[in-house]
């Protein structure tokens, strides 16, 4: 168990900094996937599709 | 035998590991692996901050800022792992021209900085109240921060080329000159006189410390590995979307072109 009063400053600054840029980089790359995803719905939407797609058989 | 095709082989002809490595597999099938991998991230860092603040003693020399490595040690080791990560690839990238591979190497370059940005800032803050300074200019600290100085311009190399399969080929390169730091980093408490401490945890006659700090930090390490994992993962995903995406501007650019009088 942890005591208060020693050094605990540094402890929770520590914890805190990183807990921070955890969630920050986490939200980022969250935010980063539903931009493409939405970014590729739309082009799909106008009926836009990859070269391959387009000539492609699907295999069963 | 297999009899020989005149067509191009689809991804059922190829072997296991061209198969999971082929970007629209890849897709397939790490999206299965997003959820659970969120859940053992979650419970593992639960647990392990559990361990950190309210099942752990105090260190007798260092205190109660030996909580601090809980957090150090794994976010250091990652710093290193994941340019191990982007190296590899590298060499996926030059030597077999793999696509995965470049977008294994993007994926991770942020997440790479972002944890040795942790181990910096929380090695500084451990630093202050056991040695008495934030930072010291001694091997270990200074190789750490040239790391983070490459993967941030590792980084804006990415941001840098239109063309990502040229930047690709050539952030390879550089990413394997990059890679002799790695050895600099984990040498550097043996090689100089370095106010940081020489390997403790991973050595060849075991750990130096004893269970109820290695425990902690142990939950911690896989924690911290997991939740890498994922983010690397989801990051992937993001950059084949994007290379899609592009793709298809372009040839819709292209189309718009040809078809002007």
């Amino acid at each position: 168990m942890i005591e208060s009063g020693k050094h605990l400053e540094y402890i929770f600054g520590a914890y805190g900094l990183s807990a921070l840029l955890i969630v920050l980089l986490s939200i980022w790359v969250v935010l980063s996937y539903k931009k493409q995803k939405n970014r590729l719905d739309t082009l799909k939407a106008m009926g836009l599709k990859r070269r391959s797609e387009r000539t492609q058989i699907k295999p069963e | 035998m297999t009899e020989s095709k005149s067509q191009e082989p689809t991804p059922q002809d190829l072997g296991f590991f061209s198969r999971i490595a082929h970007p629209g597999y890849f897709l397939e099938w790490s999206r299965y692996f997003i959820w659970p991998l969120v859940g053992i991230a979650a419970i593992l860092m639960a647990y392990g901050l559990y361990l950190a603040f309210f099942n752990s003693p105090a260190d007798y020399q260092q205190g109660e800022t030996v909580r601090i490595m809980y957090v150090h040690v794994p976010s250091a080791w990652l710093s290193q792992f994941c340019y191990a990560i982007m190296a590899a690839a590298a060499i996926g990238s030059l030597v077999w021209r793999h696509p995965l591979a470049d977008v294994s190497a993007k994926a991770a370059a942020p997440l790479g900085a972002t944890f040795t940005a942790i181990a910096l800032i929380t090695g500084a803050l451990w630093g202050a109240p056991t040695w008495g300074t934030f930072w010291e200019w001694d091997g270990r600290m200074t190789s750490t921060l040239i790391m983070l100085f490459i993967y941030l311009g590792i980084i804006a190399l990415w941001r840098t080329f239109e063309d990502q399969v040229r930047a690709g080929r050539i952030i390879a390169v550089i990413t394997l000159v990059g890679a002799i730091n790695v050895p600099i980093i984990k040498f550097s408490v043996d090689w100089w006189n370095t106010l940081h401490q020489p390997a403790s945890v991973f050595r060849l006659d075991g750990p130096t410390m004893p269970p109820s700090i290695l425990l902690p930090l142990f939950v911690m390490f896989f924690a911290f590995s997991f939740l890498f994992l994922l983010l690397h993962f989801i990051s992937m995903r993001t950059e084949i979307l994007r290379r899609r995406a592009r793709a298809i501007e372009r040839q819709y650019a292209q189309q718009l072109r040809t078809q002007k009088p």
